[in-house]
């Protein structure tokens, strides 16, 4: 999304960018604030992919509509995730990648409502009613749709999915002292678990969980050719001390409860392993203890 | 992305803890960058390093580049370990990737900062090779961002 956005910048559009709050979540209220005169788009992600805060989308469409302006939405995190209905989120545009729900990588999904005016994106043959030249793709088509129709028939499971995942998150925080979830705990996707342990670096628990076997994902710089931690944490005021020692889990149907276990029994140890080693750890724990 | 030494190295760190009578201690790195060393060292009359620990926090690659400058300057003189470069620590670990060179530069100075608190605490004026900074630079410099 931001890349798009700095596209635009860059052909001489202004965006405006609305803040979050601590949990990650965007106030419908500080969008309406935003919207000018001249105001054409409101652009806004429907799940965030670190720390798998759901946005108040249907609330944000509803508000563009009343102001005349058109709403799109990236739903790639949500679609097979959440539950994902145009008619009930109201915005204009909705775009999604097939990747994501294990269609063929290359083809994804743009949705436009009726009367939503679009430029065409490749000028040239008439396919796609003008709006993109270019023979289809009938393969790929045809192995997103179904991809679609798999993952959203599985839907109903992600209520074990998040049973799966609340029970890792609360195990976690019970074995692990300071430590803390990133982002909002109610308005999150269902298989995302985003958590920072205090006084130790995101890429050596890593490092320790793969040679245990487990796959995860850090915020950490140290994870990055950057060397910036996760902008995502940065910005809903996570400490870069905080964002270097973030773990993401994501859970899936495919997980099972002995998953949860083994996690639970593996990764205390990792991390006290670490700590242990950590001069961040000795030093608050003399700081506690005066 | 890490060589066998490397992980070797993290997985089985070598001289991990502190030393209660240590008689130069040394600390890089701030949390803020994601890496900070902190080095003890047990010097003799002789100016012998007899043992050395370390505390790390920071990714893989710190804590193996840690380990093994321990490795390489204990039984060493003190003049001995002031010559130790980043670019040995990297050669004795087989390489590091282009990103995590700046943690061999975080272990050297780690051992000359230790150095040079030996000859705080003695009184005695500190050689310019273990001079890594004037107060005024952070690990953060050597990270090349801010």
């Amino acid at each position: 999304m931001l890349h798009a956005l700095e596209s635009l910048e860059r052909d001489g559009y202004e965006v405006t960018y609305v803040d979050v709050n601590e949990n990650g979540v965007i106030d419908p209220a500080d969008v309406e604030k935003a919207i000018r005169p001249d105001t054409i788009l409101i652009a806004i992600m429907m799940a965030n992919n670190e720390i798998g805060t759901i946005q108040p989308i249907a609330e944000i469409a509803a508000i563009g509509k009343q102001h005349g302006v058109t709403t799109f939405t990236d739903a790639v995190q949500a679609v097979g995730n959440t539950p994902v209905n145009v008619a009930d989120l109201g915005v204009d545009m909705l775009s999604f990648s097939g990747h994501k729900i294990h269609a063929p990588k290359g083809i994804g999904v743009l949705y436009i409502r009726t009367g939503t005016r679009v430029r065409s994106l490749i000028d040239g043959g008439g396919q796609e009613r003008g709006r993109r030249g270019g023979t289809e793709n009938v393969a790929f088509a045809v192995g997103l749709a179904k991809a679609l129709e798999i993952a959203t028939a599985r839907l109903p499971e992600m209520a074990r999915v998040k049973a799966m995942r609340d029970r890792l998150m609360q195990g976690l925080l019970d074995k692990i002292p300071y430590s803390r979830v990133n982002g909002d705990t109610e308005k999150r996707l269902d298989g995302n678990l985003n958590i920072g342990f205090e006084f130790v670096e995101g890429e050596s628990l890593l490092m320790w969980l793969d040679a245990s076997g487990i796959c995860a994902s850090t915020g950490s710089a140290c994870n990055s050719a950057s060397l910036e931690p996760s902008h995502v944490l940065l910005s809903i005021g996570v400490p870069h001390e905080r964002a270097h020692g973030s773990l993401r889990f994501t859970l899936s149907h495919e997980n099972t409860e002995e998953d949860v276990d083994y996690i639970l029994a593996t990764l205390p140890a990792i991390v006290q392993r670490l700590r242990d080693m950590s001069p961040l750890y000795d030093s608050s724990m003399a700081r506690i203890k005066d | 992305m890490y060589s066998e030494k490397v992980i070797d190295h993290f997985t089985n760190p070598r001289n991990v803890g502190e030393l209660a009578d240590a008689n130069g201690v040394g600390e890089v790195g701030n949390a803020k960058c994601g890496d900070i060393m902190r080095i003890y060292l047990k010097i003799d009359d002789n100016r012998i390093i007899t043992d050395v620990k370390f505390k790390t926090f920071g990714c893989g690659a710190a804590i193996a580049t840690s380990s093994i400058a321990t490795e390489m300057i204990k039984g060493k003189s003190i003049d001995e370990a002031l010559t130790l470069t980043n670019k040995a620590v990297v050669e004795a670990l087989d390489g590091l990737p282009p990103v995590k060179v700046h943690c061999s530069v975080l272990a050297e100075e780690a051992v000359k900062t230790a150095v040079a608190d030996y000859y705080r605490r003695r009184g005695e004026e500190v050689p310019a090779a273990a001079i890594v900074c004037d107060g005024c630079c952070d690990a953060c410099d050597h990270h090349g961002h801010h």
